[in-house]
């Protein structure tokens, strides 16, 4: 377990709560702030509910039509897509905020501030610019728009749908171009990344050499213990049913008679028998390493065997 | 209790300096050394500096950090060797450790440390990922070794579509059983590849037989007045992995006249295998040093 995810673990996680709980929740953060500094935020999407900027049809660069507020009628640039909240940030469209004196940053200097505005997607409708011959620009909005089929798009290098304008599918909004991302100082070069050093083409050899094994299966698991503890073999069995006086008398008596068995000779008929057999077995071996081996085998005293024989000749 | 009731009195600080130190006249005081870190040496190839983004500094900003890099995925990694999968493993270890360091130190200070957590998470999926890769061809590998059936009809098949190919395509059919030994026993095609210890096995035994066999019937179809009895035993089929199938017959001919061709226990035959493969080994090296 990682050290992040050991910290997750114990972490209350407001996500998770429903109903009266989240509203609960949501009152007892807001309640300590006067109203002044409320700070509202929609409620996050679950996470199952949440979709990319590309499921969703609306991507980093494209531009939008504002339908609300004070900027409605407006063409604007989309910033950023939050699949959390379900919301866009456009350009040129801030709300102004109350910040008190304990959060101002370095450089702030009024407490009065512009934060960019969230916008959800019913305020706004994606727009498609176009250029006639004279260099004329005019704008489609599209009311909706509906994606369709999949196309290799080598400037995001991966696999995108097509997007139309809802009911008139002759006219498609192309995704816009993405940002550049500069090289990191983790990245690894597209070549080197690209590199093929590996190819399965044989079943005669193990892939993984044998020591790595227990690093990628646990050879301690609990699951993989075949043989149960006390306290599960407790739970799993029924208790002893408590016993009477007598049976415990009965059963103390039969104990001391299975105890007393007594050890008799074997008969000759008996002797000859296994002797025939074992005869057999090793008259089939060819390999002289293990008639050798055998032989060593019988020179081992055996303990249990002397004293079975002493036992018998008393 | 008598220092306290000493150091209570109101006389004691006239009393102090009334009585002059004994030795107040004979060591010279100096000024005290400050303890920075910077009256310390520090080896510049301390492999604890590997803890370290560099040398310089202890915890960097979160502007600092490369968040845009994105994980490896499981296709790329797919691509990629063991030895280049353990590379990256330890990498990715590396550049944890570092920021696992530099999360202790921030929580210390109360810095943010949540773009620290998120590169780390990054981090942590490249690690499952690279286990995910090396398990799936592991699983991959173990499930091929059930389909026992499947590889005995596809060998058997094989066999007689080598067996009776045309003359023309023999040179490719040799190719083909070349990649096959390794495909299915894992006997690499250049004898100087094999590593005595690990790829010397029970399969490579099996391998030897199949190929051993496979080679002298395909000779017996081209000449059928030829008198060969059976091979008997790795001692007589090794010759035929080493050589070509005309000079392997010869061999093992003078081989039995000789009469040194016995069949071997099956306890003798892997370490009769290393014997002789050592030894050729060593033949082929004294050749190229001569060379």
């Amino acid at each position: 377990m990682s050290w992040t995810v050991a910290r997750h673990r114990f972490k209350r996680d407001p996500e998770k709560y429903t109903g009266v709980l989240k509203e609960y929740w949501k009152k007892k953060v807001q309640g300590t702030s006067m109203p002044t500094f409320e700070n509202f935020t929609p409620y996050k999407l679950p996470k199952h509910e949440r979709k990319t900027d590309f499921q969703v049809g609306i991507t980093q660069g494209d531009l939008v039509y504002v339908t609300e507020g004070e900027k409605k009628g407006s063409i604007a640039k989309v910033y950023m897509y939050n699949p959390e909240y379900n919301h866009v940030m456009i350009s040129d469209h801030t709300e102004q905020r109350i910040l008190p004196k304990s959060r101002w940053t370095e450089g702030t200097t009024s407490h009065v501030i512009d934060m960019p505005k969230f916008m959800p997607l019913t305020s706004i409708k994606l727009a498609g610019k176009d250029k006639d011959e004279n260099g004329k620009v005019s704008y489609v909005v599209a009311d909706e728009v509906i994606l369709k089929d999949q196309y290799y798009d080598d400037r995001y290098k991966r696999w995108l749908p097509r997007r139309f304008v809802k009911h008139h599918e002759s006219v498609e909004i192309p995704w816009p171009a993405p940002e550049e991302v500069e090289d990191g100082e983790l990245s690894t070069k597209e070549s080197a990344a690209l590199e093929k050093t590996w190819e399965f083409q044989t079943i005669g050899q193990p892939p993984v050499p044998e020591d790595a094994l227990p690093e990628l299966r646990n050879p301690y698991s609990q699951y993989k213990k075949r043989t149960l503890t006390a306290l599960q073999a407790y739970k799993l069995n029924y208790p002893d049913m408590p016993l009477t006086k007598e049976q415990k008398i009965y059963l103390a008596k039969k104990q001391e008679q299975a105890s007393a068995k007594k050890l008799t000779p074997l008969s000759d008929e008996i002797k000859e028998f296994i002797g025939s057999k074992m005869a057999d077995h090793i008259n089939k071996i060819e390999s002289e390493a293990m008639l050798a081996h055998l032989e060593g085998l019988s020179k081992v005293p055996n303990p249990d065997f002397e004293k079975n024989m002493a036992e018998l000749q008393q | 209790m008598n220092i306290i009731r000493r150091s209570l009195s109101s006389a004691a600080p006239a009393q102090a300096v009334a009585r002059k130190l004994k030795f107040t006249g004979e060591i010279k005081l100096r000024a005290p050394i400050v303890p920075t870190h910077q009256n310390f040496d520090v080896n510049p190839n301390h492999p604890l500096w590997q803890f370290f983004p560099d040398k310089t500094t202890a915890l960097r900003e979160s502007e600092q950090l490369d968040l845009e890099s994105r994980e490896w995925t499981m296709n790329e990694l797919r691509r990629k060797s063991f030895d280049d999968l353990h590379k990256i493993w330890y990498l990715v270890l590396k550049e944890r450790n570092i920021l696992a360091r530099e999360v202790r130190l921030g929580e210390a200070v109360y810095a943010d440390t949540s773009k620290f957590i998120e590169l780390d998470e990054k981090l942590v999926k490249v690690q499952k990922r690279v286990k995910n890769t090396l398990l799936e061809r592991q699983v991959a590998y173990e499930r091929a070794q059930l389909l026992q059936e499947q590889q005995d009809s596809y060998l058997s098949e094989f066999k007689q579509r080598f067996i009776n190919c045309e003359e023309s395509e023999s040179n490719d059919y040799f190719d083909k059983l070349i990649r096959l030994q390794y495909a299915f026993f894992g006997i690499k095609p250049d004898i100087q590849d094999f590593d005595i210890d690990h790829d010397i096995n029970v399969k490579f035994a099996q391998g030897l037989s199949y190929i051993a066999d496979i080679k002298l019937q395909r000779y017996l179809k081209l000449n059928p007045d030829l008198q060969f009895a059976p091979l008997n035993g790795v001692m007589e089929e090794l010759p035929f992995l080493l050589n070509d199938t005309a000079d392997a017959i010869e061999e093992v001919k003078a081989l039995r006249e000789s009469g040194q061709s016995v069949k071997l226990q099956k306890i003798q035959v892997l370490p009769f295998l290393r014997n002789a493969i050592e030894n050729v080994l060593k033949v082929v090296e004294n050749e190229q040093e001569e060379d």
